[in-house]
């Protein structure tokens, strides 16, 4: 418990030095989009960019609380242990993961397909993405084929 | 996957939230395991077996589960 205990002080140590980096970018102002063709688009990208890193800060600052609480209770810290390393529970985001992948190649794929009929630019976006997330699933294989 | 565990549990005069504490799972974990949806790991069929002093054949029915299929829900 006590090396438990240690990992989630790193933690804590790392997100309130990110929380802390997030809050010096939306201070300057750099979550402002400046793509925008019209005023009412730039107002909605900025309002979502905004919103989503305020989002991210209050669970940020929700789970440092709740953190802060556990290392100071043992009863508490073993049932976040358990929590955390529950096997039933890692199965299931184990297999939400794998078949999250799969549903989004398949998805991107006939997006790109049916894109090449409408615009140029989101056919490219699209097949960027399918590209992409076919790559990440390719490394991780090769990870977990040379791991395990 | 057929188990004894909600007998035993019984027997012992245990809640599924101590057992499960007991094996460091969470109680829906014991739940499911106990209505068959879910298949034990080895070391987790391990741990409850060793808690009620049998071995793992007593408690769990492996006989209709393949290899491979730990974990299936």
């Amino acid at each position: 418990m006590e090396n438990y205990r240690r990992k989630i002080r790193s933690r804590i140590r790392v997100m309130a030095g990110y929380n802390s980096i997030l809050v010096i970018l939306i201070s300057r102002g750099l979550f402002h989009p400046t793509a925008g063709t019209t005023e009412a688009a730039s107002g909605f990208m900025s309002g979502l960019n905004v919103g989503l890193v305020l989002f991210i800060q209050l669970g940020l600052t929700y789970l440092l609380v709740k953190y802060g609480r556990a290392i100071k209770d043992e009863e508490k810290l073993e049932t976040f242990y358990i929590y955390e390393n529950d096997e039933r529970r890692k199965f299931i985001n184990n297999q939400i993961g794998g078949v999250a992948i799969n549903i989004l190649l398949a998805l991107f794929a006939l997006g790109t397909v049916g894109a090449g009929f409408f615009n140029e630019t989101v056919f490219f976006t699209l097949l960027a993405s399918l590209l992409l997330t076919a790559f990440v699933k390719g490394i991780l294989k090769i990870y977990f084929i040379r791991k395990v | 996957m057929q188990t004894k565990i909600a007998q035993l549990r019984k027997e012992h005069k245990l809640t599924q939230e101590e057992l499960a504490r007991a094996v460091g799972v969470t109680r829906q974990t014991i739940t499911s395991l106990e209505v068959g949806k879910y298949t034990a790991s080895l070391v987790l069929a391990y741990k409850i077996a060793k808690y009620f002093g049998k071995t793992i054949e007593e408690v769990f029915d492996f006989s209709e589960v393949e290899v491979g299929e730990s974990g299936k829900l």
